[in-house]
Parts: C-alpha cells; sequence; structure tokens
C-alpha cells in the first residue's frame, strides 16, 4: 500500500521496513543465500488462514483460538499471536507437506517473542508421533532456544544457551533452524547466539503423520508467544547454516530491527 | 494562494475506493470534498450521511492539500441512522483538523455514532478543553471514557483520529496521529468486558455535532470497518503507518 496521506501532504514517503514477498526477495534478505521455498507473514486478516507469501502453495489454516493483528517487530508490523491453553496453531493442511526424508536439507526462519516462559515448541513438525523435528522456547535453563530432531529413541538438539525471554521483555528475535543433510549437523542461530553444530548422521529419516505448523503445534499446551513472518528454505540449507550469523544480521538490517 | 499551485491530482490521494483503504474493507468510506449536500458514501453500501444546519464545504485543511467538510456549530453535522455495531467489532477513522481556537462551548464530535442524550455510543469527540476523547456506553450501565489531557486546538495540523472497538479482546483503544508528527500519537485502551449492544434503535452515525457534541472540526475522510477484520491490538498503527501519517 503506497503511503497515500503522506503524498497528499506532497511529503516523501518514509522509509518503511517490510518483510520479503518472494523467494528472490527473500534471499536479497539472507545476503544472497538460500533457496526459499514458502513464507508467512503475520498480518494476515482477522480469522484467516496465512497464506504462503512466497508462492510455495503451502497456507497455514488457523487450529483453535490465536490471535490476529497484534503489534509487530516494527512500527506498522502486525504478528500473529498464541495465548491460550488449547494449542492455537497455524498448520499446513497436509502431513506430507515438507516431510524429510533421512537426506533432506530444511531451514526455519522466524521473528518471534515471547511472552511467558514455557517449554514450548513454536515452529516445526512434531507431533505426539516416534520422529519429529521443531524449535522450542525452554524455561531452564532459562530462555534458551533449542532446535531439535528426533528419531526415537535417538534424539539430536541444538541449544542457543542465551536467554530470549529477557524477563518478559517482550523483544523480538530472529531464529535460524538448519538441518543440513548435506555435512550432517544440526545447527541453530539466533540474534543473541548460536549453538555449536550437532552431528545428526545417526538419525534417518523424519516422515512423519502430522502438519507442519507455527505456534504451539498438536502436543503442546499454552505458548504465550507472537511471530510476524517465518519461512522455510529447502535449498542451501548448507550455506545458510555455514553463514547463520551473518543472514541474522542481514535480515534483522532489512527487515526492522539492527 | 498555496492552494492554487497544487495539482488538483494530489486532491484525490485520500482513499476515494474500498480497495484503496488499507487493512480493511469498509462498510462506509466518506470524503469531505463534496460541493454541498449529503456526504456519500463511496464504499458502495448506501449509507449515505444527510446534512442538518450549514456545514460549510470544500474548506482547504491546513496545508491546503485536503478540502474539508466545516462543521463550525452544534447545529452544523451529517448523519444517517446507518452502521449499527451492536454487539460486533467496529472501526471508526476520521481525518480532520479543528478549526475553534478560542473556548469551546460544546464537545466538539469527529465521527462516530450516539443517540439523543448519549446514552449508547461509540463516538470520537473532544473536551471544551480540545483534548481528544473518546465514549462508549452500551445499552445498559456501562460506559468507558478514553482521554488524554492535551489540548490538540494548539498543534497545528491534521489529525487521524481512530476508534477500535475489539469485541474479541474486550477492549477499545483509540489512536489520534498528528499529520505533523511532530510528537507522538496519543494512545488509549480500555476494558469493555461485560458491554452489551452499543445500540438501542435511535442511534445515528455522524460526522460532526449532534445532540449533546458541538462543533468545531472540519472533516476531510472517514471511514467505518465492523466484523472480525477490525480485531487485533497492532491494528491502529498499522492503520496510521499505511496510510502514510506515521
Amino acid at each position: 500500500m503506497r503511503p497515500l496521506i503522506g503524498r497528499a501532504l506532497g511529503r516523501a514517503p518514509k522509509p518503511r521496513s517490510r518483510y520479503p514477498l518472494s523467494p528472490a526477495e527473500m534471499r536479497a534478505a539472507c545476503g544472497g543465500r538460500g533457496v526459499w521455498a514458502s513464507g508467512w507473514l503475520g498480518r494476515a486478516a482477522w480469522g484467516t488462514a496465512l497464506a504462503d507469501a512466497f508462492g510455495g502453495g503451502v497456507p497455514l489454516s488457523a487450529l483453535n483460538t490465536p490471535r490476529w493483528r497484534d503489534p509487530g517487530a516494527y512500527p506498522g508490523d502486525l504478528a500473529v499471536g498464541f495465548d491460550s491453553g488449547s494449542s492455537d496453531s497455524f498448520q499446513a493442511a497436509s502431513s506430507t507437506s515438507y516431510d524429510l526424508g533421512a537426506s533432506t536439507s530444511i531451514a526455519m526462519y522466524a521473528r518471534v517473542r515471547f511472552s511467558s516462559l514455557l517449554n514450548r515448541n513454536f515452529m516445526g513438525k512434531q507431533g505426539p508421533v516416534a520422529r519429529n523435528w521443531a524449535c522450542q522456547l525452554q524455561s531452564g535453563p532459562v530462555g534458551q532456544i533449542i532446535g531439535y530432531i528426533e528419531d526415537t529413541p535417538q534424539t539430536v538438539a541444538a541449544t542457543v544457551t542465551q536467554d530470549h525471554w529477557q524477563g518478559g521483555a517482550g523483544n523480538w528475535h530472529d531464529i535460524l533452524w538448519c538441518l543440513d543433510r548435506v555435512n550432517q549437523f544440526l545447527q541453530v542461530f539466533t540474534d543473541l547466539g548460536q549453538s555449536t553444530a550437532m552431528d545428526v548422521s545417526a538419525i534417518g529419516t523424519l516422515t512423519n503423520a502430522v502438519p507442519f505448523y507455527l505456534g504451539a503445534g498438536t502436543s503442546s499446551t499454552t505458548l504465550d508467544a507472537q511471530i510476524a513472518f517465518a519461512a522455510l528454505a529447502t535449498g542451501e540449507v548448507d550455506v545458510l547454516r555455514l553463514n547463520g550469523a551473518a543472514v541474522i544480521t542481514a535480515f534483522r538490517a532489512l527487515t526492522g530491527l539492527v | 494562494m498555496i492552494g492554487s499551485l497544487i495539482p488538483s491530482s494530489r486532491l484525490r490521494d485520500l482513499p476515494r475506493t474500498p480497495a484503496e483503504v488499507p487493512l480493511l474493507t469498509p462498510a462506509a468510506l466518506y470524503r469531505g470534498d463534496g460541493s454541498a449536500g449529503n456526504i456519500v458514501d463511496l464504499s458502495g453500501n448506501g449509507n449515505h450521511l444527510v446534512p442538518t444546519g450549514t456545514p460549510s464545504y470544500r474548506r482547504r485543511t491546513l496545508g491546503q492539500r485536503m478540502l474539508a467538510v466545516d462543521y463550525p456549530t452544534a447545529a452544523d453535522f451529517h448523519s444517517a441512522a446507518v452502521l449499527p455495531f451492536g454487539t460486533s467489532s467496529a472501526f471508526v477513522a476520521a481525518i480532520f483538523e479543528t478549526t475553534n481556537l478560542g473556548a469551546l462551548s460544546a464537545l466538539p464530535a469527529v465521527a462516530g455514532r450516539s443517540d439523543p442524550g448519549a446514552n449508547d455510543t461509540a463516538l470520537l469527540y473532544m473536551q471544551t478543553t480540545g483534548w481528544p476523547t473518546a465514549l462508549i456506553r452500551d445499552s445498559g450501565t456501562n460506559s468507558l471514557l478514553l482521554g488524554d489531557a492535551i489540548d490538540i486546538r494548539t498543534r497545528d495540523t491534521v489529525w487521524l483520529a481512530q476508534l477500535q472497538i475489539d469485541r474479541n479482546a474486550a477492549v477499545a483503544r483509540y489512536r489520534w496521529s498528528p499529520f505533523n508528527r511532530k510528537f507522538a500519537p496519543f494512545v488509549q485502551s480500555g476494558s469493555i468486558a461485560g458491554f452489551a449492544t452499543l445500540d438501542s434503535g435511535d442511534e445515528v452515525f455522524h460526522t460532526g455535532g449532534f445532540d449533546a457534541f458541538g462543533g468545531g472540526i472540519a472533516l476531510a475522510w472517514c471511514m467505518v470497518a465492523t466484523g472480525v477484520q477490525c480485531q487485533g491490538a497492532g491494528l491502529l498503527q498499522a492503520f496510521a503507518v499505511e496510510m502514510g501519517v506515521e
């Protein structure tokens, strides 16, 4: 939307931040890295699904009672919110979307804010099944972020130990979760730090019967958080992982957070 | 005169179709650049407003870039028995300037719904001190008054004022944003938990004064939306940004 009134006043439009709206824009926002497949913005109209802004054909439909149009990460930005005890989520229609075979790499990017300190997943493909992959906020140690993949009984977790809850300060955080099957590592980056690269060579297929989701998913209960933007990459995940900190820095600079 | 040097095309930059309105699908869309008579609802929903008294048309606002309908006294307004909010979420936005820099004898109304006696009300207006205010009253005894103790008449600017009835959160919010961006918007909110319908049958939607409310503003643009699309704690700021005011 053009800045209507600013134009009416003969005033130059104020520069405004916005999120990438295509795989090419996302790649550019990440410093020319990643082959991005799907992206979702938190500015959907109330009651509507999150359209796949990248044209990946995977809209996420509301489950239970999430919120729409919460304040986002910069002035004028909007986010979806999760606050009830009924597994509020936005989920893909099919569990076959982004199902991961034994050699499939994938990266998740999310801009998220946590309002309560709980052990909760907030994106991934996780449920009451044997194979899972997800990203989680943890209450102890306070506010750390873990990425994990699980092929029961084996689990690999990558932990960013910094506090992302920050006493409920309401700060927005950027998180890049990378499952790099080229080099067989799981690694997580945030604007506050990064995990070590965890060997995942012993983990096989992660194919499961639950859909990809943003929010509380199907096995969590209360998630008190907001998500303003999320995206998935299916190519050059190894490049994203090897440059994770630079990707976070580039994306935040171009989308409202420095 | 500066205004005469401004291309007329600039005067058309305020949204005049539903598609040009950001984030919301309007139930009513009004512009204050008419030359006489009714204010036509440009949303296509037929919620036209009828004049009472002698509004003054095609006033050039501060900065000369927009035309507005001027309501100098409490006897001058546009209204119609339309746009009931009931128990739904709702949104009202208005672009206006104040025109009375002296003492005000009544409460200058900007836009919203009210009835004789202001019993059932969802209205943006000012105190006689020039303070921005919103009043929400239901058909029972519930009442919420939102306000800031700042005389906006002294700020020499055009305003975007917004009122949101968010039934999902049971909160009413307002946001008064100055066009000159020289100071922060005025933002207030309060609980409307337990509020019943905002209608009892005798309300009107009005721009300018009506009944207990007075004149003293010139309206350049206004819109109304209803339903769940009007919900969300970030809507008002996002709308102001999308409109280019903030």
